[in-house]
């Protein structure tokens, strides 16, 4: 009798034990939720004593709960239209004790009183907000400002640049228009709280949701008071786009030659050719100033110098124009440029090293400084820019016949003026690229390459040949060098064709 | 049997004594064999091969292989993870990876590893590695114990369960004979995307390496094959995980000899020298024991010998001074008998004289 029991018994603890481990049911750790609105209410660095996990809290919900008992912001921000201040528990140095009853008093108080009369409530008992296991996570999006809203906020605002911009006024401790002094929030104002400066966090909420949650009340469009609104990437790609962009004028110039700062003081000082830098057609480019201007909207030059300074972070004026890693660099932003599918059928083989690629000469152009020349150099550019939008190919060959390799497949009929041309009208419309290749024969060099610009490159077979024992390791041969060009070159192109061998050479029978 | 103390520490310490006599293969792997200077190998690059399988075909054509049930165009069988077979010496396999819409595929061959495991593990030397790098099969003189099978970490050789009589390990010869011959490996030939890259092994690290670094978006910066299992000679790239690719990540850089040389070489002092020196042990002890014993024995018969004889003295001495005792106590009863004898006699006498009337 007792065998029986002890069988089945042991039978059962094995089937439930099972059924809990590997159930969802008790094991199951649902992935919290992101959620832009998310609030982390932790006082952990002010005592070692936290009893309980800090809490995470969904503004958004609330906003949402109080929106429907026609409740604003100052339900819980009592102070916010006279201080436009955000602070919850106010002050800084309120201590632990006073922080947890301050929190606790509010929170716990409202909730019980909405669940007293009737309506939804939030959590009452202490697991309720602090609880183990967290159902939300903080998925805050940068609230980027790029020259679409900014120029959406100009037309509602009635270009009325002070009703954002200021400086500070230490003596008088308050903030004053200053015209001409409008820049980026973050020139000023730090990431994170420095002792010193208003964070970015407390002014843009200071700045921005006090006179969204104003022009609301008062029945205007307005912008979003719903953390969701600006710090939710999907909801961002909704935003509707301003149709004409207007130009800012900040005195700055349309076309400049770059040059050193010790060669703008005195011009026999200079031992780099200088640069042509169309502004105005990087401005037209770039969602946003701050792409180059990240800390002020003067010229690179005056905080980086040639050699160095600390007001440039040491980082010296030729590591900022050429660090291939940087987006914010000339050449690093080319090269992610250089990554579109039009382009990177060639450039994909370049080095992803700056330095590997040899085309200093391409932009450091010319040792000339004045007006005239410069004047000429602009003309120059544009000339042989518009030069090789009307080129004709009719000089390269229409078709090449492959027939190095003959042995499984027939030889391949290559439609060469064919792919020289898409090349070409691929360019046309991208002004950069055009820039960099006014020298027509660089659209060759792609395929032709490791020789000079040249009108009448050379087959690929005269550098290329069958791979044997004693080939060179480091040179793909014959058969791997036009499988790898062409093959290569239409994946990043993102050309589906072909699909098969024989899409490109039949087989021999 | 029962065990002396002193004999048990005595056989203790001879075998502890042996032991470090014993030069272990500890100390010569402190230096890493990095393949011979002259090594051939073979460099994969997974980012370029698009799984055409003409290696696969061309392998069979220059091994002489049967044809396989499905075509090498057939790029259907693609769909399973397949492994090399006694018909397919090097397969390609195609791996899905989330990030890319295209699976990256990778061809599956032996990887000649600088110090292979197959060739530590037979014991009858079928398998050989030579300068040119090759490892290469010698059927004449293999057994089948397939003890190569069992140590390949990469699980690469195969074996001709279907043939009773003249079984063979079969596996990639890197296309032994014809590398001798001046001729390329015939896949290496045979793959038009140049996935495959031919040379010495230490030129093939130097243009990963290039590659590595002029492409560092394209390729994880570690050349597989450089360091696993203490080097391998066919080397591979790839632009996503190699454990993503099927390849193992979790094999270190011992060489596969090294894994089991330390007690290896343990092997022939206990068979050679503890057997010697624990004989000579027991047998010096058992001597020992032995004349101690005799000792024993001749002391315990002498004690003996010598207690007998006192024995036998005491008991002479006592019987003669029993017997005397006896002669005396004979003596002294005669006398009394005569005394009284001679009293009873006076006595009758006495009674018996005149006087006595009644």
């Amino acid at each position: 009798m007792t065998r029986w029991i002890a069988s089945i018994s042991s039978v059962l603890i094995i089937i439930i034990y099972s059924g809990v481990v590997y159930s969802d049911i008790v094991t199951s750790t649902v992935a919290p939720e992101k959620r832009s609105d998310v609030i982390h209410i932790d006082s952990s660095n002010l005592s070692k004593k936290n009893e309980r996990p800090p809490v995470r809290f969904p503004h958004d919900l609330h906003t949402d709960a109080l929106a429907e008992k026609n409740e604003g912001c100052a339900a819980c921000h009592s102070d916010m239209v006279k201080t436009r201040s955000f602070e919850f528990i106010k002050g800084d140095k309120v201590g632990y004790d006073n922080r947890m009853n301050g929190y606790h008093d509010r929170c716990i108080g409202c909730h019980t009183s909405s669940i007293a009369s009737g309506e939804m409530g939030g959590p009452v008992i202490c697991s309720g907000c602090h609880r183990e296991q967290y159902t939300m996570e903080r998925a805050v999006g940068s609230a980027r400002f790029d020259t679409s809203l900014h120029q959406r906020h100009n037309d509602a605002l009635n270009k009325s640049c002070e009703s954002c911009h200021h400086v500070y006024d230490t003596l008088n401790k308050k903030t004053v228009y200053e015209k001409g002094k409008e820049g980026s929030c973050s020139y000023c104002h730090p990431e994170k709280e420095n002792g010193k400066d208003m964070s970015l966090e407390k002014a843009s909420h200071q700045q921005c949701v006090t006179c969204h949650e104003t022009r609301k009340e008062s029945g205007k469009t307005a912008g979003p008071v719903r953390c969701e609104g600006c710090h939710d990437p999907l909801k961002r790609l909704s935003y509707k786009k301003a149709e004409k962009i207007q130009r800012l004028p900040m005195g700055q110039k349309d076309f400049l030659m770059l040059q050193t700062k010790e060669s703008q003081e005195d011009t026999t000082k200079n031992r780099m050719a200088f640069v042509p830098f169309d502004h105005k057609r990087h401005e037209e480019k770039n969602e946003s100033c701050q792409i180059c201007h990240h800390k002020a909207l003067t010229g690179c030059t005056q905080c980086h110098t040639l050699t160095g300074s600390e007001k440039g972070g040491f980082n010296n004026l030729e590591k900022i124009m050429h660090d291939s890693t940087s987006t914010r660099s000339c050449t690093g932003c080319h090269k992610v440029e250089r990554k579109a599918a039009e382009c990177s059928g060639c450039h994909t083989f370049e080095s992803d090293r700056a330095e590997d690629n040899k085309g200093c000469i391409q932009c450091h152009l010319t040792l000339t400084l004045s007006e005239d020349q410069q004047k000429q150099a602009q003309d120059l550019i544009e000339q042989n820019i518009q030069e090789n939008i009307h080129d004709d190919f009719s000089k390269v060959p229409e078709k090449l016949v492959l027939n190095k390799m003959e042995k499984t497949y027939q030889p391949v009929v290559f439609p060469h003026r064919k792919i020289v041309q898409t090349l070409s009208d691929k360019i046309k419309n991208n002004r950069m690229a055009q820039y960099f290749h006014q020298d027509k024969n660089t659209l060759c060099m792609g395929c032709h390459h490791k020789t000079p610009s040249t009108d009448t490159p050379t087959a690929c077979s005269s550098c290329h040949t069958a791979v044997k024992m004693d080939s060179d390791t480091f040179k793909p041969g014959l058969l791997g060098a036009y499988h790898i060009q062409c093959m290569e070159c239409h994946a990043r192109m993102g050309i589906r064709q072909p699909e098969s061998c024989t899409q490109c050479h039949k087989e021999k029978n | 049997m029962a065990i002396s103390r002193r004999r048990f520490l005595t056989w203790i310490g001879a075998a502890g004594a042996g032991l470090s006599t014993v030069n272990t293969a500890q100390a010569s792997t402190l230096t890493q064999f990095k393949g011979h200077p002259e090594g051939l190998g073979v460099l994969h690059d997974t980012t370029r091969c698009v799984g055409c399988r003409k290696c696969e075909e061309a392998c069979n054509t220059v091994n002489d292989l049967p044809k396989p049930d499905r075509a090498f165009q057939d790029m259907s069988v693609l769909e399973n993870k397949r492994r090399t077979t006694t018909k397919a010496f090097t397969v390609v396999n195609s791996y899905p990876v989330g990030s890319q819409d295209q699976p990256v595929f990778r061809k599956i061959q032996c990887n000649h590893c600088l110090e292979p495991a197959c060739a530590s593990a037979c014991f009858v030397r079928a398998f050989k590695k030579r300068a040119d790098g090759a490892v290469v099969y010698d059927p004449s003189v293999c057994v089948g114990c397939r003890y190569c099978m069992v140590a390949c970490p990469f699980e690469i050789p195969t074996y001709e369960y279907d043939n009773p009589l003249t079984p063979k390990v079969l596996k990639c010869t890197f296309c032994a004979p014809r590398i001798e011959k001046g001729l390329l490996p015939g896949c290496v030939e045979s793959c038009p995307k140049e996935a495959l890259t031919f040379g010495k092994r230490n030129d093939l690290i130097t243009l990963a390496r290039k590659r590595i670094a002029r492409h560092p978006d394209r390729y994880i910066d570690h050349i597989y094959g450089e360091t696993e299992m203490g080097g391998t000679s066919w080397l591979g790239l790839a632009g996503v995980a190699f454990k993503d690719l099927g390849m193992r990540e979790d094999l270190g850089t011992t060489p596969a000899p090294a894994l089991t040389s330390g007690a290896l070489s343990v092997v022939p002092m206990v068979v050679g020298l503890w057997p010697v020196f624990l004989a000579g042990m027991y047998g010096m002890t058992v001597r020992r024991e032995k004349i101690a014993a005799e000792e024993t024995r001749s002391e315990i018969a002498q004690a003996v010998k010598e207690t007998q004889t006192l024995a036998d003295e005491k008991m002479a001495k006592a019987l003669e001074k029993a017997q005397a005792e006896k002669r005396t106590a004979l003596e002294k009863a005669e006398k009394e008998k005569e005394q009284a004898l001679k009293d009873a006699m006076e006595s009758f006498k006495k009674e018996n004289e005149p006087g006595e009337e009644e």
